[in-house]
């Protein structure tokens, strides 16, 4: 019972690693990441291609939880011949409960900030983000994530081929004392994506988008 | 006066004959033909970006390019970095909209080639 619910969560929340906090004029997406200590859902609107406005919600299995209204702004595009670098900030205020050691829960309103920076070309993935979020209750419990990830396709495919990305997520969370590094595999065709990764304890992700 | 009329007669005989020709020509055209002349009333743009990085901005620009009214169908190389729009008959669409719906894509508009 305990790994069907574990599966239900990861399924719920689909990791999505070409994710910008904003897209093109009109666009929707949800994406997210899910793993053992950490948990993220995103649903951006994009209004305009150089600013997503959404919702993120965000948890610490017996740490915190957060529900998060987000703006991203993209601050810089570089639009190469066959090449693309974004630099984008994040920030907006939030509502979340900390949990502490008696497991019970002190709940009160939260700011999240970053930044992000990307650069892709048809085959070379790289990304980096930082994001902080800090409770103004619970001792002012600041909990920090960088996220780096590298990839590769092994070959070139276009929008209507079965594209192939081999990515290595590196995550470090001031919570935690390890750094959390997860190899991922992943396979998108049109609009839909699954994503098939393992993190160095073993533990397996499995993950899809469907994107608007 | 009698072959000064002759040659008048046979002036505005011929004349005449070769007015009529083109009338005739176009009761006896051909579907090929006709189909060529629609052919070239279709216009095709090739619009040249920059910034196509993955194939999931190939999809945005085919799925902002097919809302639009005057355009009949897209296709998008990633290889040339071309999006080659194909517009409907007698229709066209001006560069400042196809600029306007290329930056709306968070892409870089290069040119259009004709």
């Amino acid at each position: 019972m305990k790994k069907f619910i574990l599966l239900l969560i990861i399924i719920l929340f689909p990791l999505y690693s070409f994710s910008h906090p904003s897209s093109y004029e009109g666009g929707l997406d949800l994406m997210g990441s899910s793993h053992s200590k950490y948990q993220n859902l995103e649903l951006v609107y994009s209004p305009k291609y150089w600013l997503g406005t959404g919702l993120v919600l965000e948890r610490s299995p017996k740490l915190w939880e957060s529900i998060a209204i987000q703006l991203g702004l993209l601050v810089k595009r570089w639009n190469l011949p066959a090449a693309q670098g974004n630099l984008y900030i994040l920030a907006g205020p939030g509502y979340g409960s900390k949990f502490n050691l008696k497991e019970d829960k002190d709940t009160d309103l939260l700011y999240r900030v970053g930044a992000q920076a990307d650069y892709e070309t048809r085959q070379i993935y790289t990304f980096v983000k930082y994001t902080e979020q800090r409770f103004f209750s619970s001792n002012n419990h600041l909990y920090k994530r960088l996220e780096l990830r590298a990839g590769f396709a092994p070959y070139l495919a276009k929008f209507t081929e079965l594209n192939s990305w081999l990515i290595l997520k590196t995550i470090f969370i001031n919570d935690f004392k390890d750094v959390i590094y997860v190899p991922t595999a992943r396979l998108f065709y049109k609009n839909f994506l699954i994503d098939l990764g393992v993190d160095l304890d073993g533990g397996a992700q499995l993950n899809f988008m469907v994107r608007n | 006066m009698k072959n000064i009329l002759i040659v008048l007669v046979f002036l505005i005989g011929s004349h005449l004959v070769n007015a009529k020709t083109p009338s005739n020509n176009k009761t006896v055209k051909t579907t090929s033909e006709i189909e060529k002349e629609a052919n070239a009333k279709t216009n095709t743009k090739k619009i040249k970006v920059h910034g196509m990085a993955c194939p999931l901005c190939q999809s945005k620009a085919e799925k902002k390019f097919k809302e639009v009214a005057a355009v009949e169908s897209v296709d998008v190389d990633m290889e040339k970095m071309l999006i080659t729009l194909k517009l409907k008959k007698n229709m066209d669409l001006s560069e400042e909209k196809i600029k306007s719906i290329v930056k709306s894509l968070g892409l870089s508009f290069v040119k259009v080639i004709k």
